[in-house]
């Protein structure tokens, strides 16, 4: 059952109880108020009862005194009592107004009958002082037959009182009592009721109220401010003690579903961009797929014509004509072998994976020159270095020094036969926290319109001196990913021309990453 | 008008040679003319002074390939609209469509020339141009 229908019933309890406990004390009162009437009736009676008793005992008395002294007082007085009380008749006027009862009626005219026998009698004896001897009257009346009467006369006004007294007991109704009392439980009752109904609304309802509203509220998600009664020791504080747990889980459900947002967020940003790079390998590595076939079937299908050639020459006896043909198919096969060489560094340098270790350049360009050295015209050059960059850099040792071997290679192979003093030059410095590793030369150099397309797969840019597969630079640049860096190109702005290619490589690999 | 001159343009020395080889069998009174790239190839045509009625030419070069060449010559004002031939090892479509997308460009051939081939540009090819 709802405390609130608890509270309803127990509200509707009580006025109950207050309704019946006012009718209960309106009867209990107009009862007692009867019975005062009725009391006051019964004393108005026996007051009557007992003056016609006292009137007939004074007229008596007087009678006595009068019979015996003779005095003319006497006889007057009893004449005027006379007059006003022994008849009585005013007496049972009045007595059947109060509304007596039949029995109570029939005793007072009974003791009025008695009485007037009595004044009979005395009168008789008085009217015989005059004549006879006041003692033989005196005796008279303590004869038994006038005590007789005065007896007969108390004995009924004692029967009235009694008769007074048994109906003045019946007037006190039992239902008056019973209401009294009952009226008087039902109030200690409902005063009870009320102030445990009070006290209980205090203690039970009201914070019962608060803490289910506090839990409603928290499961429809809000963070409640302030949870009341945590410091109670009943249930309720039970229940608001669990609140603030809930509280603190929806508070951390809350930041929880915030971070899984922003995580969200993020996530589909590198997955984006995931996918953008994915995308763009995938496109390079089709154009390379292409590139590729068409350079490896190239030199396969000259060199099988140029063999038909040589073997026709041959047959023709043109040998001459026939070593030409062999030297153009050697030319072609050279240039396959170059392409998949070339081809299985770069697929070496793309995939292998690699630790990081401190980097020593003056090693590496010592020993890259050492492997160029019998490189046709590398004795033409003069070759300088600066390593100005002394410290620790921390990257990928073979990507760097693939970079270095290629480029001064490169250096060696595009020199320009018309200058007089070729050099090359391999330099390092640091430059805002990035390593720079240059490769200068006064060669050849690359014309403005090449540039852009410089680091792209299958390039060449030199028209008959160009040996190559046109994968170097492609690879390079690969190795430059691979390490986090960049490799750029610049015109050496030396007068004469010539190239610069820098390779510029974060201080720690692990850091720009 | 039969065959006089011819260019092949191309940066691989054995597929120049192969091209001169065959064109001489087809017909040794013609003159070849070779650029080894399409730089080279708008030089030549720029001091030669008989113009090659035919051009084979090729796409991947260093410098200035085909398709940079054939905008170039479409560009020179006056020039003698000789039938360029695409030799290549490319057959991909988009290097077919860049090519087709030229005016010149009469057909594609895969390289290396072989008679069959000469003689078609000879006799179809020149013969529908004049």
């Amino acid at each position: 059952m709802a405390i609130s229908k608890i509270v309803r019933t127990l509200f509707f309890l009580c006025l109950g109880l207050g309704v019946v406990t006012v009718v209960s004390v309106y009867f209990m009162s107009r009862n007692i108020g009867e019975q005062s009437v009725v009391q006051q009736k019964n004393f108005e009676l026996l007051l009557l009862s007992q003056d016609i008793e006292r009137a007939s005992a004074l007229l008596t008395r007087e009678a006595i005194s009068y019979t015996l002294t003779g005095e003319q007082d006497h006889l007057d007085a009893y004449t005027k009592g006379l007059a006003t009380s022994r008849s009585r008749e005013p007496a049972i006027g009045r007595m059947v107004q109060l509304g007596a009862s039949a029995a109570g009626l029939d005793l007072l005219r009974g003791m009025k009958t008695e009485a007037d026998a009595i004044v009979l009698w005395e009168q008789a004896l008085m009217a015989s002082v005059s004549g006879a001897s006041s003692v033989a009257a005196a005796q008279s009346f303590f004869q038994g037959d006038h005590a007789l009467s005065k007896a007969s006369v108390a004995d009924l006004s004692a029967e009235f009182r009694l008769l007074l007294a048994e109906r003045g007991a019946a007037g006190l109704s039992p239902n008056a009592l019973i209401a009294g009392s009952v009226s008087l439980v039902l109030f200690f009752v409902l005063f009870a009721v009320a102030a445990l109904f009070f006290c209980w609304k205090k203690m039970i309802p009201l914070p019962l109220k608060d803490a289910v509203q506090t839990l409603v509220s928290l499961a429809s998600g809000n963070v409640v401010e302030g949870i009341a009664h945590v410091d109670d020791k009943s249930e309720i504080g039970d229940i608001a003690r669990a609140s603030v747990v809930f509280r603190e889980s929806l508070q951390s459900n809350t930041k929880l579903s915030a971070d899984l947002e922003r995580f969200d967020e993020s996530l589909e940003l590198r997955v984006e961009k995931r996918t953008k790079d994915l995308s763009a390998a995938n496109d390079e590595l089709e154009e390379f797929a292409y590139r590729t076939s068409h350079d490896l079937r190239s030199p396969i299908n000259s060199s099988s014509r140029l063999l038909q050639m040589v073997q026709k020459s041959l047959e023709g006896g043109n040998s001459d004509q026939a070593l030409v043909g062999l030297n153009h198919a050697q030319t072609s096969l050279n240039k396959l072998e170059t392409l998949i060489s070339d081809m299985l560094v770069l697929a070496e340098a793309k995939g292998k994976g690699e630790d990081s270790e401190v980097v020593d350049f003056e090693t590496l360009t010592k020993a890259a020159l050492d492997k160029m050295m019998h490189m046709e015209f590398y004795d033409r050059l003069d070759v300088q270095t600066d390593f100005a960059f002394t410290g620790d850099l921390f990257s990928k040792q073979s990507r760097i020094n693939m970079v270095l071997e290629n480029l001064i290679s490169n250096a060696i192979k595009y020199q320009d036969p018309e200058k007089d003093r070729p050099y090359i030059k391999i330099s390092t410095k640091l430059v805002d926290g990035w390593v720079y590793m240059e490769v200068e030369d006064n060669g050849l150099g690359v014309p403005k319109e090449q540039q852009k397309k410089l680091f792209s797969m299958f390039q060449r840019f030199h028209p008959k001196v160009s040996f190559g597969s046109g994968l170097g630079l492609y690879l390079l640049k690969k190795c430059a990913d691979v390490v986090g860096g960049e490799i750029g190109y610049l015109d050496n702005p030396a007068s004469g021309g010539g190239s610069i290619f820098r390779l510029t490589i974060p201080m720690d690999l692990a850091e720009a990453a | 008008m039969s065959l006089s001159c011819v260019m092949v343009v191309d940066d691989s020395e054995p597929d120049q040679f192969i091209s001169k080889v065959m064109i001489e069998q087809h017909d040794s009174n013609i003159t070849v003319l070779q650029a080894y790239d399409g730089q080279e190839a708008l030089e030549v045509l720029d001091k030669s002074e008989i113009k090659p009625q035919l051009i084979f030419l090729d796409i991947n070069m260093p410098r200035m390939n085909g398709h940079e060449f054939l905008a170039a010559y479409e560009k020179i004002p006056n020039n003698d609209a000789s039938v360029i031939v695409m030799l290549t090892s490319s057959d991909q479509t988009k290097d077919v469509e860049g090519s087709a997308a030229y005016q010149s460009v009469k057909a594609h051939f895969a390289k290396p020339l072989d008679i069959a081939g000469l003689e078609l540009a000879d006799k179809d090819l020149l013969k529908k141009a004049s």
